[in-house]
């Protein structure tokens, strides 16, 4: 080594201290050492000269400079060395200055010391500095702008300017930021958006920028230079061919607090943020299916018809709850609602009564509406076995698609057992027969008495032309009793018994009955023996058992209060034994059962539990079965367990042509909404089968469930569901009378107002009637894109501070309390109130207005911020100032911690606005309380002059701060670049490189790096905008010389420096030699994967652990 | 526009090794809250023990400038060191003024000089406050140590609260003392109404005062009763203007307050405040099962609950049927 020792005296800074002369001398005994020289200012001209003459002269090959800190000056020696082709890794860096003249000012002598050492470290490191690889890597000419903003378009424009190319992706529907939602903008008090909308519109026409709305960025891989871009595009459920014309908002039923206004008013579903939006295509907001819509077996928009019920668009209301449902006054009455038990607001307080609005939909609705009988499109005919809910329901679908259809039906009346299997007093015969007799005005015949296997058989149908066959013939038999007794005289069979009820009948019951079995067929049975007793003069005395306690589930709740109110006794896990009697029942002997941990379906006995029921009846409802005589002259059809053996995905049966559904099928519960469902199915597969089309699965990709999240449900304010009014329980037994009344309007438009809105659109279908040109599409999907760029700025923005964590001071409680967003719209001409400014709780103009500033800012506790929001002083100033002049006589206070107007003009605006007569008061404030009349006490210590002050206000505005927006955090962590206090991206160095982030090729812009003003938010998206130019302006790039490199010889290939890079610089290779490889593109010189190697494989240039070492050991 | 309420978060359960610290007030004023929360514990499955040795926080004589600081420190360390010697670290306090207490002597005995001078009287009774001790020791709100176990109380729940408005009166010893340790949000804790969700009760959250401390400021309950009576008045009008059914206390020092003071302000006031004052583990192990007589103690209240007990079924005078009423007790 031939080492040139360099000593800068920084014109006194360290020659102050440190006394030159003795160091050089110091300096000329250290081993290696050929030259020394001492320079006021080694940085300068002669300095320079003073190096290359040395280099020259004494053929060194190491330069060691003695001066300020490497961060300062490395550059410039570093440059220095290379254009004496010294190589990359020449210079020695001794700090004498920071970390020694400065510091030890007033202690020359132990100064003098330490510069002897440093120097002597420096000198040994150089020995181990060698020369190092850099890489040229070339640039793509494009860039990528995070965030649509002023920040983010202004960047945009500036490197469109400069002939790059950008993509411009933004989260929200339209470009406009933050900015687009102020009234106006200080210290100018012009309007935001005559500023604003010319930049949008050239950001929209101009051909360099590429917009991408409604867009996430998912990942960005790859060095600087050529990132790749991962971004998904979500749907905007409307193409390009919407006009603007705003007819879907008229008429969408849901309304949804509008982000846009800061929630103080509403939008719908269906939306445009703001007029002057770009692009001006409206949006859909689709969270998925409402968790309603998941759980109803045939996909009902119950969300749909309930938003049109609290509308009072009955009539639409009845085309959503009807379109995949033919039988929705049926269901509104007898249905599970598994859509009530997933209902969100359940978590609430009360699922929305969704049956019952429903009902009162279908019941007000439903017989005022003419059917017009389905024109004929396809000439094969089919023939439906069974006119239950099932068949019925594919008679319907199918004369949709243009099928002639006739149902054969073995009773004498239509509808299955929802007409012979559920009494009057649930299900009005009426209605059931009202709504069979809409499926059948749409065109298919109906054959009664007309018995499969007797009257006709199957293979006949397809004789006499019949394309298909759909069998939905039920389960019409009562299982057979397994008790001894079973056949004695008293004994009835529920099924049976409740069909000849139904079919007019009256079946003769005793004046002590006992039922047997746990379903609603028992219920149903229990409940109509009561009335049958009463009818026959007795008191009602029936008592039914139950085996298990699927009846006490809290779906039945209702059913079985009613059940007790007209006199039933339960008798819950009891087990049938055996029926008592000799030739006539006597009674029923039982044995209690107790549940069982291992299985909560199958309780067990309780020995010696055994008791004796006396009767003079007993009716037994535990189960049906199939009548299969449909199974003659039918070939090929194979029967499984007592049920059709068919495809569940075709919904075919073993005979091709042939299909079956509802409880006949082997597939699917059995209840009248599975039955709807499967007959809906089994329509779609007939007409796939006929039309040659191929047999597909049926079960349909369901789109995600929307959800509240945990904390939605706790913001919403409890209010019990409205009641259902009942036919009181004594009253009831005396007749068939339906013992449920149907909401009045009123109720049913209270009740529907309950609803959270979870998937925000309903899927209602109102717009896509509404929209003239066509341009609404369900359809569209989330799209995956990925793109190639050269540099990234980021110019995600804020979001405002939360102010309701700030408990006390009443945000969200009371009504009178706004943020400055909220009043800002308030004050806007485009606003909801068109600039008027009104106090929510009862749209009068405030006369006396507080303001408070620094609502999460500048708080030390938990629930708020450290950090200053810049901006709140002046936004507070300017819309106290607005306020003054347009309501001369308002009294506007601002109570603030400290008045921080640093901005140019801010200081003489907040003079002007003093003088327009807005007052401050220096005080915070620590609990906002609201009084009867709606207006607000406000308590604070003004801190000029040290006293309480109390005032009642009638409008409180609260200068809510700023933090980092969901975007700005969520793009921090995909870009892998830090972020500091706030959540605000992090810049690579406060003053050197304040637009720069730690990942090179990647710049921030904006509020996204921390709360500022407009102009500087500008300001400082055009100096990014430079940066990215003049990177991307050369065409290629080199990679820095101290970087990370593993030696494939050593590493062990564990992974610890692949964890450990927060650049996601270093991969792992695969195969029997695995090692760590850095991308020297992308690695930005930290070391920390070098620290953490445990074998030393990995090194940091110009600072291997040789140097260190050498430099540390001296 | 925002929340209710803000949920608190979720804790880890806390099984055993608690020592439930006993309170001055709690056993002279109201000891059914001791005798309830003992019976919580039992309920919930919380292994506990009540030491003898355990001696006064000294808190009450402290704040009224009776007893010196270095005494409140030393029984302080004395009373970490017998919770750990035992086996049961975790202390778990009735009171907030034994928990903020306590909690301030710990951060006092990180200070050498103050720990050398305690453990100097320590090692007359063999006790010493060593990093053993403040290591292991714990200080917790015994509703610190029930909200680790509130996922078990929806299944345990024997009396509905159905339509009962409660709302918490936060302590100010528990809340402001040490306000990043509350466990949810310090200027609106809602642990007790969150614990009572589960039986129906209605939560009140965030309402007009509610950080606003219970007026008893120690001897200024006694030296400065107008002023004193006058916060407490201010208290209960905001809460009747929330029209709640219980004020839900964590504290005897406000729950003494309280219900001592509610019926004489109200006729001094000539306002009616239509509702009554329990202690949160009160309310609580009636919901879950337990008989007010025995459990509760509602005889040591002065306003009378006996309308509240019979609007949810647990009158005094009708034991509630197959209802547990065990007394509570040591492990």
């Amino acid at each position: 080594m031939r080492a040139g020792v360099f000593l800068c005296e920084c014109g006194g800074n360290i020659s102050g201290v440190v006394e030159m002369e003795p160091l050089a001398a110091h300096a000329r005994t250290l081993d290696g050492v050929v030259e020394v020289a001492i320079d006021q200012f080694m940085c300068g001209t002669e300095g320079r000269a003073m190096i290359e003459k040395a280099v020259e002269d004494r053929g060194l090959d190491r330069l060691v400079i003695a001066s300020c800190s490497q961060r300062f000056q490395g550059p410039t020696f570093d440059r220095i060395a290379r254009e004496l082709k010294l190589g990359e890794n020449a210079v020695a860096f001794a700090n004498i200055r920071e970390g020694c003249s400065f510091v030890h000012r007033h202690e020359p002598e132990r100064a003098q010391e330490k510069a002897r050492k440093i120097v002597a470290a420096a000198v040994a490191r150089a020995r181990h500095q060698s020369d190092l690889p850099r890489r040229r890597t070339f640039l793509s000419r494009s860039a990528l702008v995070v965030g649509g903003g002023v920040a983010g378009m202004a960047a945009a424009e500036e490197l469109a300017a400069a002939g790059i190319d950008v993509h411009l992706v933004e989260r929200e529907q339209s470009l406009g930021g933050y900015m687009a939602k102020l009234a106006k903008t200080f210290p100018t008090e012009d309007c935001a958006m005559c500023s604003l909308a010319p930049r949008l519109t050239s950001t929209a026409l101009n051909g360099h920028i590429h917009i991408h709305t409604l867009t996430d960025v998912e990942e960005i891989s790859g060095p600087p230079g050529e990132f790749r871009v991962t971004l998904r595009h979500h749907p905007r459920f409307v193409t390009e061919a919407c006009v603007g014309c705003g007819e879907c908002v008229a008429v969408c039923p849901v309304h949804y607090p509008s982000s846009y206004e800061e929630g103080i008013a509403e939008r719908t579903a269906i939306y445009r943020p703001f007029a002057n939006a770009v692009p001006s295509t409206f949006a859909v907001e689709k969270k998925g299916w409402s968790p309603c819509k998941s759980a109803c077996a045939v996909h009902t928009s119950a969300q749909g018809y309930i938003a049109l019920v609290a509308a009072g668009r009955f009539e639409d209301a009845y085309r959503v709850a009807s379109g995949p449902n033919p039988f929705p006054s049926v269901c509104g009455r007898v249905c599970t609602a598994l859509c009530e038990a997933a209902c969100a607001r359940g978590s609430v307080d009360e699922p929305i009564a969704i049956a019952a609005l429903k009902r009162f939909v279908a019941d007000t609705v439903g017989p005022t509406l003419p059917v017009r009988p389905a024109s004929m499109v396809h000439p094969e005919p089919v023939a439906i076995v069974g006119a239950g809910p099932a068949g019925l329901t594919c008679a319907r679908d199918l004369a949709h698609l243009g099928y002639k259809v006739t149902l054969f039906e073995a009773q004498p009346v239509a509808g299955g057992m929802l007409r012979t299997g559920i009494p009057d007093y649930r299900l009005p015969h009426d209605v059931i027969e009202r709504e069979i007799g809409q499926v059948l005005a749409l065109g298919p015949e109906l054959r009664l008495g007309q018995r499969a296997g007797v009257d006709f058989t199957i293979d006949g149908l397809f004789e006499e032309g019949y394309g298909a066959v759909y069998l939905a013939t039920g389960l019409q038999k009562s299982a057979e009793v397994d008790l001894p007794g079973g056949e004695l005289e008293g004994v009835l069979r529920a099924v049976e018994m409740l069909r000849e009820l139904n079919l007019g009948g009256t079946p003769e019951v005793g004046e002590r009955v006992v039922v047997i079995g746990g379903g609603d067929v028992a219920l149903d049975a229990a409940r109509s023996v009561i009335r049958l007793q009463n009818a026959a003069g007795y008191e009602p005395d029936v008592t039914l058992v139950c085996p298990d306690a699927r009846l006490r589930l809290p779906t039945n709740a209702t059913q079985m209060k009613e059940a007790r109110e007209e006199g039933l006794d339960l008798e819950f896990l009891m087990q049938p034994l055996e029926i008592l009697g000799t030739s006539h029942v006597t009674g029923i002997k039982l044995r209690r059962r107790e549940p069982n941990a291992s299985d909560r379906r199958q309780p067990v006995p309780v020995q010696g539990s055994g008791l004796e029921l006396a009767a003079d009846t007993v009716v037994v409802a535990v189960g049906r079965t199939l009548v299969d005589d449909f199974a003659r002259g039918c070939d090929g059809l194979e029967l499984k367990d007592g049920q059709i053996r068919i495809d569940r995905d075709t919904m075919m049966t073993t005979r091709e042509g042939v299909f079956a559904g509802g409880d006949a099928a082997s597939v699917g519960l059995h209840t009248a909404i599975e039955a709807i469902a499967a007959g809906r199915r089994g329509g779609a597969a007939i007409h796939d089968f006929l039309r040659g089309t191929q047999l597909m699965p049926k079960c349909e990709q369901r789109p995600p469930r929307a959800r509240p999240t945990a904390e939605e449900p706790a913001a919403v304010e409890t209010c019990r569901r409205i009641p259902l009014a009942v036919i009181d329980g004594p009253g009831r037994r005396t007749g068939w009378r339906e013992v449920r009344r149907v909401y009045s309007a009123q109720e049913a438009v209270a009740e529907a107002q309950r609803c959270l809105n979870c998937a925000v659109c309903s899927e209602c279908g109102c717009c896509v009637r509404a929209c003239p040109s066509g341009a609404i599409d369900w359809d569209q999907t989330e799209i995956v894109e990925e793109l190639s760029v050269g540099a990234v700025i980021l110019a995600t923005g804020h979001k405002q501070f939360d102010a309701a964590r700030k408990t006390p001071l009443g945000y969200g409680r009371h009504a009178n309390i706004l943020t400055q967003g909220q009043l800002s719209r308030l004050l806007s001409a485009a606003g909801p109130t068109a600039g008027e400014l009104c106090r929510p709780s009862d749209g009068a103009v405030p006369r006396r207005i507080f303001m408070l500033q620094c609502v999460g800012s500048r708080d030390v506790t938990s629930s708020g911020n450290q950090h200053c929001s810049a901006v709140c002083c002046l936004f507070a100033t300017l819309n106290a100032s607005l306020i003054k002049q347009q309501y001369p006589d308002a009294e506007v206070t601002i109570g603030y911690t400290d008045l921080r107007a640093p901005g140019k003009a801010h200081e003489e605006y907040y003079r002007l606005v003093q003088e327009r007569g807005v007052r401050y008061v220096r005080g915070r404030v620590g609990e906002i309380l609201e009084e009867k009349d709606g207006s607000l006490r406000v308590r604070l210590e003004d801190t000029m002059t040290g006293r309480k002050q109390e005032g009642v206000y009638d409008l409180v505005v609260l200068s809510a701060g700023l933090e980092a927006s969901d975007g700005t955090r969520d793009i921090a962590r995909v870009a892998g670049v830090q972020t500091g206090a706030g959540g605000f991206i992090r810049e690579y160095h406060p003053k050197l490189a304040p637009v720069d982030t730690q990942r090179a090729g990647m710049f921030v812009a904006g509020t996204a790096q921390g709360p500022k003003s407009i102009p500087d938010s500008i300001a400082q998206a055009k100096a990014a905008a430079a940066r990215v130019v003049a990177m991307l302006s050369s065409g290629y790039t080199m990679t820095a010389a101290q970087v990370a490199a593993g030696d494939p010889e050593i590493c062990i290939a564990c992974g610890v420096c692949v964890d450990a890079c927060p650049q996601m610089a270093v991969h792992l290779t695969t195969g029997t030699d695995a090692h760590s490889v850095v991308d020297p593109n992308i690695c930005r010189g930290c070391g920390i994967c070098a620290a953490e190697c445990p074998t030393g494989a990995m090194q940091l240039g110009r600072y291997s652990d040789a140097e260190v070492l050498a430099e540390a050991t001296v | 526009m925002s929340a209710r309420f803000t949920k608190t978060p979720d804790v880890p359960r806390t099984h055993g090794g608690v020592l439930l610290f006993r309170s001055c007030l709690v056993s002279g004023e109201y000891p059914g809250v001791e005798a309830s929360t003992k019976w919580l514990f039992e309920r919930l499955g919380i292994e506990y023990t009540v030491h003898p040795e355990q001696t006064c926080c000294t808190g009450l004589g402290y704040y009224a400038d009776l007893i010196p600081i270095d005494t409140t420190v030393a029984l302080a360390a004395r009373n970490a060191c017998v919770a750990v010697d035992d086996g049961h670290p975790i202390v778990a306090y009735l009171c907030s003024t034994c928990y903020a207490i306590n909690k301030k002597a710990r951060s006092i005995l990180t200070v050498d000089e103050y720990r050398a001078r305690t453990n100097a009287v320590l090692a007359k009774v063999d006790r010493c406050y060593d990093d053993r001790v403040a290591a292991t020791v714990q200080h917790r709100h015994v509703l610190d140590i029930l909200w680790g176990a509130h996922q078990s109380i929806p299944g345990l729940v024997r009396r509905r609260l159905d339509g009962l408005k409660v709302a918490t009166h936060p302590a100010c010893h528990y809340c402001k003392v040490f306000p990043d340790e509350v466990l949810g949000s310090s200027e609106d804790y809602m642990v007790p109404e969150e614990l009572l969700m589960p039986a129906g009760a209605i939560p009140t959250g965030a309402y007009n005062e509610k950080t606003t401390h219970c007026g008893a400021g120690f001897r200024q309950r006694f030296v400065n009763p107008s002023i004193s009576l006058a916060v407490t008045g201010e208290k209960l009008r905001r809460l009747a203007e929330e029209q709640v059914d219980v004020c839900v206390h964590m504290c005897p020092n406000c729950h003494v307050q309280f219900d001592r003071y509610h019926d004489i302000i109200s006729a001094t006031r000539h306002e009616d405040y239509p509702f009554v004052h329990l202690h949160a583990q009160q309310l609580l192990a009636l919901a879950l099962g337990a008989d007010p007589d025995t459990v509760l103690g509602v005889e040591t209240h002065s306003q009378n609950v006996e309308p509240l007990l019979e609007r949810i079924g647990a009158s005094t005078r009708a034991p509630m049927a197959g209802a547990a009423a065990t007394s509570g007790g040591g492990r």
